[in-house]
């Protein structure tokens, strides 16, 4: 990061790797669908771009990224609603689950069941579970104390279960706190 | 799985804009310039205009010290303005709003703690011109702190650009009001309330509104 703010290509080249799949599927939660997700993680990368000074180093690069990034999809959503567009048809992103959220059930159908929590117990599960940023990143990034993020991601995943429960999912396994 | 390519479009916008950038300055150097803003409001305001004409008969860690704890309130409530402006470092609504809460109680605390030791001038001799006056003065005395704030915001990324001109007016306010307690003349708590903490209120307001129409300028 340090690099790219120093002008260098191949450090944003890097970071655009790094990131792009993560960011796409956090930005997935707020619109549910692949081609909007990436349309948004374009349109953030280029918000990183013209806020790379606010970065300092050696603070963790993931909350400030996530941060502009659900202030891109906030403001996408607010836009989409002046204009009163209906949403696209849903559309499941293909990317990655970490063994933990896998446990849960296949990854189709954590995907549509996780679509069914409240949109903050979605994002800090996202977050926290999928993303494995802390607690303290995860307020960072919302705006709300480590403790209350703690609570959403408890409830939603509490939620999550009963959820796979209800479908015959069979194997509720143990996962991260 | 293959490292995704930047899409032309992206890379070239990158490119074409990827001049070197000195970060920002820590949130505590930024706070510190408007803090220094402050203060030289503070000193041309008791050099320049003078006391109350009490302030003899108030002790003086009631004077000059509430002054202080209220400047140092003004300052925790511009460092967590400062910090709202960084992505990723957002205040939890919580702490904001109980720091804002505890600022207001503690001005209305000492409007009347000094009341009970000088009375100052009567509120009935008040009229709505010297209200308003005071209130004037509150808000001119606001403005410097408050305009070095919001540049100092601006030029930062807030993801609530709301939150953070809230913060940074109510913080340019306090430092004021630091200021009023030591010149305005008149202690009696419903003159604090309707004109001082009258101002307190407007001058937040005005912070967020700021805020909130830069936020949507900049969408």
């Amino acid at each position: 990061m340090t690099r790219y703010q120093q002008g260098d290509t191949e450090a944003f080249t890097g970071l655009y790797q790094v990131l792009k799949a993560p960011l796409q599927r956090y930005l997935w939660t707020f619109v549910r669908n692949t081609s909007t997700a990436e349309d948004l993680a374009q349109e953030a990368f280029l918000q990183i771009h013209r806020a790379r000074h606010t970065y300092a180093s050696p603070r963790p690069v993931r909350p400030w990224v996530y941060a502009i990034s659900r202030h891109v999809a906030l403001m996408h959503l607010r836009s989409k609603r002046r204009r009163k567009e209906s949403l696209a048809a849903e559309d499941l992103p293909e990317i990655p689950v970490p063994p933990e959220m896998d446990r849960i059930g296949d990854t189709a159908t954590l995907f549509t069941l996780m679509a069914q929590l409240p949109k903050a117990g979605q994002e800090v599960l996202t977050l926290h579970h999928l993303l494995g940023l802390s607690f303290q990143e995860v307020g960072d990034i919302l705006g709300v104390a480590p403790g209350t993020a703690k609570v959403r991601a408890h409830r939603a995943l509490k939620t999550l279960k009963e959820l796979v429960t209800d479908e015959g999912g069979s194997d509720v396994g143990a996962t991260r706190s | 799985m293959s490292a995704p390519p930047v899409p032309e479009e992206l890379l070239k916008a990158v490119t074409d804009d990827l001049q070197p950038v000195t970060p920002l300055a820590p949130v505590w150097r930024r706070t510190l310039w408007a803090l220094a803003i402050s203060a030289l409001v503070f000193a041309a305001a008791v050099l320049g205009l003078g006391l109350r004409s009490d302030i003899h008969s108030i002790p003086s860690w009631l004077g000059w010290g509430c002054s202080v704890v209220e400047f140092l309130a003004a300052a925790l409530l511009l460092g967590l303005a400062l910090r709202e402006s960084i992505p990723g470092r957002s205040v939890p609504l919580g702490s904001a709003f109980a720091a804002l809460g505890a600022s207001v109680i503690y001005q209305l605390a000492v409007g009347y703690v000094t009341w009970r030791f000088s009375p100052g001038l009567p509120w009935e001799i008040q009229t709505l011109g010297q209200g308003m006056s005071c209130m004037m003065s509150d808000t001119m005395l606001a403005l410097p702190t408050l305009v070095v704030t919001v540049w100092l915001i601006v030029r930062a990324f807030p993801t609530r650009a709301w939150m953070a001109g809230l913060l940074g007016g109510a913080g340019a306010a306090i430092a004021s009001d630091a200021i009023t307690h030591l010149r305005c003349p008149v202690s009696n708590l419903r003159h604090v309330l309707v004109w001082h903490t009258g101002a307190v209120i407007l001058i937040s307001a005005t912070g967020a509104l700021i805020g909130y129409l830069w936020g949507r300028w900049r969408a």
